[in-house]
């Protein structure tokens, strides 16, 4: 069997120790549970609505709109990001765009996209569309336009065209950048889709904080922002796994390390 | 006869930094010709522009009596990094070349291990280059540049970073394939010994703005052998190019 790296050890023991020293708190405290409930209520809130199967719709809710969203997003991204480092003119033109749907509070958008999309899955994409589809498109111009000065004389000593530059050169150079891209929207796919869910939704783990705050089940509330995260790491190493497969032949690991 | 490669009174200027100034230079057919300065001398500036790469200012460069517009068809270049790409192998980087032309086929592909073979690569044709020490990485970019047969070899410093075992190995493998295939080449170093040992002549540059200063006709037969270099007449020749160096 593998065997754990200390460091993962130390992590774990630190977990334990948080979690011993938030239920002695709590405890010797008599902190109400409506207030901070003990690890150990949480745990038993979370397995108990595991094992009714209550949260098995919500959690597939909101993978749907994870999913939607982030491949939406990361289409868009990757796309618009490909046109624009090809092109000055189309930059300069839609720059000013692309920053404006970063600056706005794309939150304050959803009782609008409710309004237009209804109670669906609709407005939730589109919200985790907009907040993933932007790193897809940092990393993709910045992956397309930071290559090799002596790669892109290499290929044009040897007379390359443009289009051979961009498919045999640029575009495998964009790759690692194109992961990072990734693993961040994953996880801001996550947040977009739980948050979007605060506004307008009855299904979604977003929609269960909502929920166990009206009903002041903090328990429950917990629970919910348990599965979110757990939900935002298996995403993140999921993407990570891909990258590693991937990039085998890089080994980026080794030259990020350097 | 005209020279296969002419530098006619030519100028570089970046902005207001003159780089070169009035440089004449020629090389005939076959020759192997080094170019010794200090270091920001303008040495890659003038093999960029016999490469096509980078248009003079002033002048004109002449190869094979054609003025040189764009990279010439029948050179290859060789940087003072290996510039591999990482996510091909090395027999994938070698074959890149002919790829940008067409699609590579089983001769080429056996002609791409020979060549690979002839730098002592045989068995490492499918390694990355994350895979392969300095040296490997050094031959692979030489075996790259051979791939195609060029009859002009431009090579930037190729060894610079390496060690001075390996960079002896690579200057013995690089004179006996010079040896086979007779290109003409350009050889770029800072290192005289290096220059002395590879060249027919040796070409100093320097001063501000650079230009041509001193050239140096190496008198020694080919094939050379590495125990040349501690031959009393060679050492001559070598100090006879660092006191010329040492005057700019």
């Amino acid at each position: 069997m593998k065997k754990m790296k200390p460091t993962m050890i130390y992590s774990v023991l630190l977990f334990i120790l948080l979690l011993t020293i938030w239920e002695l708190v709590v405890t010797v405290k008599n902190i109400p549970e409506l207030i901070l409930p003990k690890p150990t209520a949480i745990w038993m809130n979370l397995m108990t609505h595991l094992s009714s199967g209550y949260f098995l719709s919500h959690i597939n809710a909101t993978f749907i709109e994870v999913i939607g969203g982030f491949l939406i997003g990361a289409t868009i991204g990757v796309g618009l990001g490909f046109i624009v480092s090809q092109s000055r003119t189309l930059r300069e033109i839609l720059h000013p765009y692309i920053i404006a749907s970063q600056a706005m509070p794309k939150i304050a958008l959803a009782p609008l996209l409710t309004l237009w999309f209804g109670y669906g899955f609709a407005p939730k994409i589109i919200i985790t569309a907009l907040i993933s589809f932007f790193p897809l498109f940092e990393s993709t111009v910045t992956g397309l336009s930071l290559v090799d000065k002596d790669k892109v004389a290499l290929f044009r000593s040897l007379k390359a065209s443009p289009l051979q530059i961009l498919m045999k050169l640029r575009l495998p150079s964009a790759v690692p950048y194109l992961f990072s891209g990734l693993r961040v929207a994953i996880v801001l796919s996550v947040v977009g889709a739980a948050v979007s869910e605060f506004i307008g939704a009855n299904k979604g783990l977003g929609a269960v904080i909502t929920t166990g705050m009206g009903m002041m089940d903090t328990p429950l509330m917990f629970s919910a922002f348990i599965l979110l995260t757990l939900m935002g790491i298996a995403m993140y190493h999921l993407i990570g796994l891909l990258e590693r497969v991937f990039l085998k032949k890089y080994d980026y690991s080794r030259r990020d390390q350097e | 006869m005209d020279p296969y490669i002419q530098l006619k009174d030519v100028g570089v200027t970046f902005g207001k930094d003159v780089v070169l100034q009035r440089v004449d230079l020629s090389v005939e057919k076959q020759g192997f010709v080094s170019i010794v300065g200090k270091s920001g001398t303008g040495k890659t500036t003038l093999i960029k522009m016999v490469a096509g790469m980078l248009a003079p200012t002033e002048g004109e460069v002449w190869i094979q009596g054609e003025k040189v517009k764009e990279p010439h068809h029948d050179m290859t270049y060789v940087f003072q990094k290996p510039v591999l790409l990482e996510w091909r192998t090395l027999l994938e980087n070698i074959l890149l070349p002919i790829e940008l032309k067409r699609k590579p086929t089983q001769a080429d592909r056996d002609k791409a291990k020979q060549v690979l073979a002839l730098v002592e690569l045989a068995g490492d044709e499918h390694k990355y280059p994350h895979e392969c020490s300095g040296g490997m990485l050094s031959r692979a970019a030489l075996a790259r540049a051979l791939f195609t047969s060029p009859n002009l070899l431009l090579m930037d410093e190729p060894y610079a970073a390496l060690d001075a075992m390996t960079k002896e190995l690579l200057q013995v493998q690089l004179l006996e394939i010079a040896q086979d295939y007779n290109p003409t080449v350009i050889f770029i170093t800072h290192d005289i010994q290096e220059a002395a040992f590879l060249s027919d002549r040796v070409i100093l540059i320097g001063d501000q703005p650079s230009r041509v200063m001193q050239e140096y006709t190496i008198p020694f037969h080919r094939p050379r052998k590495k125990t040349l270099k501690f031959e009393p007449e060679f050492l001559q020749v070598v100090k006879q190019i660092y006191q010329g160096l040492e005057t700019l």
